[in-house]
């Protein structure tokens, strides 16, 4: 009896809690596979396919943003997120820019972190611009246990979404879609649907919005996963499995193929 | 009483006294008991050593019971693991694969899920023999198509960087210009109109 009441208390608390999930900065990985189209002025044209990784994702961020200790051989480079960080700068600046009134509350933060740069959070109010929003990479997805995250827009992309809880109310699980993107000009961000009134996803390519020379964008199902241990920790997976567009400067765009995003974080609550 | 019984009497007497006599054990036919080993005298000791001491008998501790780990020892253990293959993961030495390699069979399970990514951002084709062999000993058929996928991923060539082309830094420089008018147009729409300037007559 005293155990259901326990765990009835821990349940109660954590029904609460879930609508201000925190968890800690984790670690992300990405791969995937581009297909570039190679021409050679003296043979038809080839595809030629290569795998990607995270030294790769971090070449865009360079691009962008000029830090070479991203791609430093003797340098550690780790990619975070933090899924449930509200991004205020994002907002407040975006707010400013006209979108006023139609904007949601925007969750997710990402960094990079490094011995020469420590860490650098890749998004933010560009003070040189006046304060205009830049952003080097974007989640956006809908989870029907934490919320929507990103830019997500549900005129825009998939809502759809469904969870599940363990008997001990602990530990949950969930599943979605999302979309991923990863770009070198910080001024292409996908604000999916709120530019125009056509719901649309977005394309990693110099046709639509702003240019990219070097972008990766991948969109599919998620898996999530939440674990609480009952004293104050709680633990958060996601993965990511899709698909996109890639452009990668000279060698133009093609297609991103088998791409996976992982993230895995641990804190309090 | 009459003298022949007399006589008997005294005959049986001493029949009795003579057998006491010749049964009673005499001192000096009794078997001498053994000598007992004395200890020789200090004065007599002279290059004899003693005896070694009996060798003592190992002490065998007693068992100790084996240390059951909690739950969030046991987690802590994992995410310390999944942290060094993350480290692993980002170096270029021998030694960091192997350690990577060897926790492809690690017990848990959330350890070799993060083996398997490592040996992917690793990115070496050496690892590729000890992830087929772990896939063919494994029952766990995600954990096989996981591992055969890595294989998958690392026979492919990585992508190598590729400059932008002169019409690409163009355009770029094209558009970032556009970008810096637009900004500029922006701020003198929202500065504040001069004051008018009054003259004195």
């Amino acid at each position: 009896m005293k155990k259901f009441l326990l765990l009835s208390v821990v349940a109660a608390v954590l029904v609460f809690a879930a609508g201000n999930v925190r968890a800690e900065l984790g670690v992300v990985t990405i791969t995937g596979s581009a297909t570039l189209q190679t021409n050679d002025a003296h043979a038809s044209p080839l595809m030629k396919t290569q795998s990607v990784a995270l030294k790769d994702i971090f070449t865009i961020i360079e691009q962008g943003n000029g830090d070479t200790s991203l791609t430093n051989k003797h340098v550690t480079t780790k990619l975070y997120y933090d899924p449930d960080a509200v991004d205020n700068e994002a907002y407040d600046s975006l707010e400013g820019q006209g979108f006023g009134g139609t904007l949601p509350s925007f969750t997710g933060v990402f960094y990079y972190s490094n011995s020469v740069s420590g860490k650098v959070q890749l998004d933010g109010q560009d003070p040189s611009s006046g304060g205009d929003y830049y952003s080097y990479i974007e989640l956006d997805y809908y989870d029907a246990y934490s919320g929507p995250h990103g830019f997500w827009n549900s005129t825009a992309m998939e809502a759809g979404s469904a969870y599940t809880e363990s008997d001990t109310g602990l530990s949950f699980k969930s599943t979605g879609n999302a979309i991923l993107y990863v770009h070198s000009n910080p001024y292409s961000y996908d604000l999916v649907g709120l530019e125009s009134n056509t719901p649309a996803y977005y394309y990693a390519n110099d046709s639509v919005g702003s240019y990219n020379p070097y972008a990766i964008t991948m969109h599919g199902n998620t898996a999530s996963t939440w674990s609480y241990n009952g004293a104050g920790t709680l633990k958060e997976t996601l993965k990511l499995a899709g698909s996109g567009d890639v452009i990668w400067g000279g060698a133009g765009s093609g297609a991103f193929s088998k791409g996976t995003f992982s993230f895995s974080g641990q804190g309090g609550y | 009483m009459r003298p022949k019984v007399v006589l008997t009497l005294i005959a049986c007497a001493l029949a009795v006294i003579s057998a006491a006599l010749i049964l009673k054990p005499r001192k000096e036919n009794a078997v001498p008991p053994p000598p007992v080993a004395e200890a020789p005298a200090t004065s007599e000791v002279v290059n004899a050593s003693p005896p070694p001491a009996p060798a003592p008998l190992p002490v065998t501790p007693p068992p100790q019971p084996a240390h059951v780990m909690t739950d969030d020892e046991r987690q802590s253990a994992i995410d310390a693991e999944v942290g060094r293959l993350q480290d692993w993961s980002m170096n270029n030495d021998p030694a960091s694969l192997s350690n990577i390699l060897l926790d492809l069979t690690n017990s848990e399970k959330d350890v070799r899920d993060a083996a398997i990514e490592a040996t992917k951002q690793f990115d070496s084709t050496n690892a590729i023999p000890t992830l087929k062999a772990v896939a063919m000993n494994t029952t766990d058929t995600d954990e096989q198509i996981a591992l055969l996928e890595a294989v998958k991923f690392l026979e492919l060539p990585p992508l190598t960087f590729s400059p932008p082309t002169p019409e690409q830094i163009q355009a770029q420089q094209q558009r970032q210009a556009a970008r810096q008018a637009q900004m500029q147009q922006n701020q003198n729409q929202a500065a504040p109109p001069a004051a008018p300037q009054t003259g004195n007559n």
